[in-house]
């Protein structure tokens, strides 16, 4: 168990090791589709990423084509988060909704579904580890002032979605609960279905 | 001789109280740990040199996770090579790991970073998989009867003076 918590912003995070060099340095404002919250507790960030981006950045890491073809088929979103509080903030993603405008739940796809295509289709071990380290934890009690960041994946869908996401606070979880409202995320490269 | 003998107890009252200040804070962005047994792991480079954990018992070890396409370790490495200059054999045993990449990225991205370190290949992403990191890069400092005693929270400048001072003495350090 930690127990300290440092204040401290990161120099970079680990999604931006997926982004395009140029934008490694750049705003992320410049990013195209990015959408934001923030305030004086939760900073989020959601960059929806391009197939052929996500296709390049594996395919550059030697993954075989049956691994790339299936990640072209969802939707992936980098996210980029910041405890911005004073005490712990559990970031849970199964406490994450994405709905569309009339309401619809699009599903998402956590590591343990991407894990077990993987051991379908007997993929190597180490594309295996490097995908799984490219994304968001799926649960993590981030320390004040923690960045985190990584991929989330989603349904491949053309509409709107709005995030809904819980956050409990507090070492013991007793904290106030953060209820984030982020609109206006779009899939990238979708096509309408 | 009346003013020493009142001031005595003092002294060696403000003595005490001041003992475990000598444990002084570890630097920001290292988390001090309950101590936990470090997952054992015995690791190769290139070259074929193989690093043990556990025969690395009586000293402090400093594991580092890293890969390439992990901006923040780009960032991170050369403080590392820094530090190790700065540090001139004192302070931990430092043992790079990198998430499985093949010899060719190590050498390559090494080479244009930090030219000086040498990584070890944990090539099916195991070793990483067993130590848990909260993300990359990941750094924890293992003491020297092979608990883990420290985690850095992301990219650290290790090479600076508050870090520099920490990894002399980590054992010197608390909350």
């Amino acid at each position: 168990m930690m127990t300290r918590c440092p204040c401290f912003v990161f120099p970079l995070l680990l999604l931006l090791g997926t982004l395009p060099a140029g934008a490694q340095d750049g705003p992320l404002a410049q990013l195209p589709g990015r959408v934001e919250h923030d305030d004086s507790r939760l900073n989020v960030i959601l960059v929806p990423r391009t197939p052929q981006q996500m296709a390049a950045f594996y395919e550059g890491r030697g993954f075989p084509d049956a691994m790339i073809d299936l990640t072209r088929r969802y939707c992936f979103v980098t996210v980029l988060l910041q405890n911005k509080t004073e005490d712990i903030l559990w970031h849970e993603l199964e406490r994450w909704r994405f709905v569309t405008a009339d309401g619809t739940a699009i599903a998402r796809r956590s590591r343990d579904w991407w894990q077990a295509q993987w051991e379908t289709m007997q993929a190597p071990l180490p594309s295996r580890s490097t995908f799984r380290w490219t994304l968001l934890p799926e649960r993590l009690d981030f320390h004040p002032g923690e960045r985190e960041g990584g991929n989330i994946t989603l349904e491949r869908t053309g509409k709107p979605l709005r995030l809904i996401a819980r956050f409990a606070t507090g070492t013991d979880r007793t904290g106030e609960e953060i209820i984030l409202r982020l609109d206006g995320l779009r899939c990238a490269g979708d096509q309408e279905p | 001789m009346r003013r020493n003998r009142t001031t005595r107890p003092w002294l060696a009252i403000l003595l005490l109280v001041s003992l475990p200040a000598a444990a002084t804070a570890a630097p920001e962005g290292i988390l001090t740990l309950e101590p936990r047994p470090a997952p054992d792991f015995e690791v190769s480079d290139a070259d074929g040199s193989r690093f043990s954990l556990e025969a690395a018992r009586g000293n402090w070890v400093f594991v580092h996770f890293w890969a390439s396409w992990c901006a923040p370790c780009r960032r991170e490495m050369p403080s590392i090579q820094r530090m190790l200059e700065a540090l001139d054999g004192q302070g931990p045993r430092v043992v790079l790991i990198n998430t499985a990449e093949d010899a060719d990225t190590i050498f390559f991205f090494l080479a244009e970073v930090a030219p000086e370190l040498h990584s070890y290949s944990d090539r099916n992403g195991r070793i990483t998989e067993a130590w848990q990191p909260r993300g990359l890069p990941a750094t924890y400092l293992v003491d020297p009867q092979g608990f883990i005693r420290y985690q850095a929270l992301g990219g650290r400048p290790w090479d600076e003076p508050l870090y520099l001072e920490f990894l002399r003495r980590p054992g010197n350090h608390s909350d």
